[in-house]
């Protein structure tokens, strides 16, 4: 348990958000459009023992799915890209206010799901990229808070001759829950 | 034989010294033909035996084939049918090759090309003769779309259980289902069935029904076996929209069997004015508009003469005659505007030429000597056919020889008042226009009378065993533009207007669509890719009642491999996972509410 001044600092967070990613691949812009939908879940822990309490570790998972339409047949083609990111944060405190900004690293795993006119049914692989994130947290009261950042990643995968670049910029907004473990 | 061989024996014809002597007091006109058999060769055997002849191009590549029908050669039995593959400088024979050699004791003769399955390539029915050797059945042989064929009698049912002596066939859409039937003469086992004296009726099966899915009936439909029976004609006579027979006969009187409809016949000849006298031992009727006056007039030959008959409001009253040549009895004549005057000239196989004088009446017209030695020095002439082989708008005559080597004699008239038209493919769906009508008019006068230029209906094989090439040929006047009225079998008529002669004119029933390309793109998804290839057209506006298109693709020549089928809003497809470096050829062709498939049209991606 930690404490900042007398008060106690809950030293876990557990939230839930969701939000917008703007994946910087033309050809997933021309097939999926200019953004998906994308839902967060993350545990983090306040670091007790590293530059006075201002590190935090976060282990997110990230779950994109979007239907989108083959370039040219326009038939419909789903894909589906969880992201598992172990991230390191720096905290500014400021009152309710928690600024936070850190790199992370990603292992990232996609499923594209084809037509069965397509020549193969399904592409099914795995990549490692990096990120970097800022955002804050608002606190409501010592349990309850929010929560809004902005992630930029950077991921590369390779699938034979195809390149796809993951990599993009993620908008989100949700609740966080306090807690001690 | 010999050159000089060649010259006595012409100077033994005295019709021959007649022409030579009096030809530049009576001669209107003239015609230039050269004798270029040797250099494609195409002589034939050199135990010879050819009676039938088919111009057609079996192989889609554009240019005309040349199916040579055998039999009785010198003795030789199992004599093959030759199949000259046109190569444009060269012909070879390719008849056993491609799996049509037909090569059955006694022999073939008659035979004809129709597609049988509407799939736009000449199929082949090929009779064989009986000779006291069974069994002597008929064959049906179905072409791949590449000139390659394979036999498909077995599809006759009942199967085939007696010899027959057939000669003359025909091809026609009888009865009006949208496919073509067949029909064959002499469907009797005897060897030599020549009696002088007409027989007994005798209800035979003489029709191969198509059931329209690959297989045929054997039937009868109301033509009686009355006599021997040698060339067969196929056309509307009687203008009623259905396929009429004519068949020339040797004891019995050469007669017409009109069509009710429904491809049951009767027996028509003397109330249509045609003469009952028996055994006058006709070889072949031809049937052709020899007065412009939009009907089918004829000619009879067999018997050391020629009878020309007009149609005078459907009844033919006989109003020439001409003797054939030297002891020729005559077995065939044919007509086609050779100098591109605006009416049908006569030629009488291994004979003279005659002109026309746009009345129907036939003027002996001047022929360079050397072609008119050709023509006259064979041996046993027997069928001649027509057919533009060198495609320059012409038309160039082959005739078979039965005891010598057959010949072939190019027109070398060098103009361009010529308009040629080209059934793609008709009501039935299938290519060739069997029983297809054409009127040519002047420009802007459609449907006058007055301004008719000509009138032709393809027909398959007709005469004594002959089958022109498929199309119709017009000659004309360069200086003017014409109006052409089209009517398919089943009464649906188009018009092309202002045609310019020295061009072929290609039509169908249904159009190809139209503005068809091909582009190469790729097919995206964020982790794969195909190449696929854009097919885009645009509906024909001159088509009605389209239902769907069918896409095919071409892998060799013009064989059509069907791909898929869209419905009528959809006027794109994609050709999916496609080679990059792979050149690719597509057909796309359109559909009518009743299943009838057009003409297509054709697209290369490079």
């Amino acid at each position: 348990m930690l404490y900042a001044g007398n008060e106690e600092i809950k030293s876990s967070r557990l939230s839930v958000a969701g939000g917008a990613y703007f994946m910087q691949d033309e050809v997933f812009k021309e097939v999926y459009g200019d953004s998906a939908w994308v839902f967060y879940g993350e545990y983090s822990y306040r670091l007790p023992f590293l530059l006075n309490r201002h590190i935090e570790i976060g282990v997110e998972y990230r779950f994109l799915s979007d239907k989108g339409k083959l370039t040219v047949t326009k038939e419909e083609v789903d894909l589906a890209i969880s992201d598992f990111t172990l991230s390191l944060r720096y905290l500014f405190d400021l009152k309710r206010f928690i600024i936070f900004i850190g790199p992370g690293l990603d292992y990232i795993i996609y499923k594209e799901k084809y037509p069965p006119t397509f020549p193969v049914s399904s592409t099914k692989g795995s990549v490692l990229g990096f990120s970097f994130q800022g955002g804050c947290y608002y606190d409501f009261s010592s349990s309850l808070g929010a929560k809004v950042c902005v992630k930029y990643s950077h991921a590369q995968a390779e699938e034979g001759s195809v390149k796809a670049d993951l990599g993009g910029i993620g908008i989100k907004a949700g609740l966080v829950f306090r807690f001690n473990l | 034989m010999s050159r000089q061989g060649c010259c006595l024996r012409i100077l033994k014809k005295p019709a021959l010294i007649l022409t030579f002597v009096l030809s530049p007091l009576f001669l209107s006109g003239s015609l230039h033909f050269t004798n270029v058999t040797q250099k494609n060769n195409v002589g034939g055997y050199s135990y010879f035996g050819a009676h039938g002849i088919c111009w057609v191009d079996v192989n889609n590549d554009g240019k005309l084939d040349l199916y040579i029908k055998n039999q009785d050669a010198k003795g030789v039995l199992n004599v093959e049918n030759i199949l000259y593959i046109n190569y444009g400088s060269i012909f070879s024979d390719e008849a056993f090759l491609r799996g049509v050699s037909d090569a059955y004791p006694t022999g073939t003769h008659g035979g004809v090309f129709a597609d049988l399955d509407n799939d736009k390539d000449f199929d082949l029915f090929s009779t064989t003769t009986y000779g006291n050797i069974s069994p002597s059945y008929n064959h049906i042989y179905e072409n791949d779309g590449t000139g390659y064929f394979q036999d498909i009698t077995d599809n006759i049912s009942p199967s085939q259980d007696i010899d027959t002596f057939s000669r003359g066939v025909a091809a026609a859409d009888f009865d009006g289902d949208g496919d073509i039937d067949l029909y064959f003469s002499n469907p009797l086992s005897e060897a030599k069935p020549f009696s002088t004296q007409p027989s007994p009726p005798k209800q035979l099966k003489n029709f191969y029904m198509n059931n329209g899915d690959g297989t045929f009936t054997w039937t009868y439909r109301g033509i009686e076996w009355i006599g021997f029976v040698q060339g067969v004609s196929a056309v509307d006579i009687d203008q009623d929209g259905d396929i009429d027979i004519a068949e020339a006969k040797w004891a019995p009187p050469s007669t017409i069997y009109l069509n009710d409809g429904n491809g049951y016949f009767h027996k028509a000849g003397g109330s249509l004015g045609l003469p009952l006298t028996i055994n006058v031992k006709d070889n072949g009727m031809s049937f052709a508009d020899l007065d412009n006056d939009g009907d089918l007039d004829f000619a009879v030959i067999g018997g050391h003469r020629i009878d020309i008959y007009k149609n005078n409001e459907g009844i033919f009253q006989k109003y020439n005659s001409m003797s054939t040549v030297g002891s020729n009895s005559g077995f065939h004549c044919c007509f086609g505007d050779f100098d591109h005057d605006g009416d049908l000239d006569l030629y009488e196989s291994g004979g003279y030429f005659y002109q026309n004088d746009g009345q129907g009446n036939f003027i002996y017209v001047s022929l360079n000597v050397s072609a008119l030695m050709a023509s006259l020095n064979t041996v046993d002439p027997r069928s001649s056919a027509l057919g533009d082989f060198d495609g320059d708008g012409d038309l160039d005559v082959y005739i078979a020889d039965r005891r010598g080597y057959n010949v072939l004699l190019r027109n070398d008239i060098d103009d361009s008042n010529w308009i040629q038209v080209e059934v793609l493919s008709d009501q039935t769906g299938g290519t060739g226009g069997i029983g297809t009508k054409l009127w040519l008019y002047e420009g802007g006068h459609l449907g006058e009378s007055g301004f008719l230029k000509g009138f032709r209906e393809i027909t398959g094989e007709y005469g004594y065993l002959a089958q022109d090439m498929p199309a119709a040929h017009f000659g004309v006047s360069q200086s003017s533009a014409y109006d052409l009225k089209i009517e398919f079998l089943n009464g649906e008529q188009r018009v092309i207007n202002s045609i310019v002669p020295g061009q072929k004119i290609q039509t169908a029933y249904i159009l190809p669509p139209i503005n068809l390309t091909g582009e190469r793109k790729v097919n995206r998804a964020l982790f794969y890719y195909e190449n696929v290839i854009q097919l885009t057209w645009n509906a024909n506006p001159d088509n009605e009642n389209i239902s769907k298109y069918r896409i095919y693709r071409v892998e060799q020549w013009r064989k059509l491999d069907y791909v898929d089928e869209v419905s009528a809003e959809n006027l794109v497809y994609h050709i999916r996972n496609t080679s990059s470096n792979t050149q690719y050829i597509f057909a796309v062709t359109a559909v009518d509410n009743n299943n009838i498939e057009g003409a297509p049209a054709y697209v290369t991606v490079e």
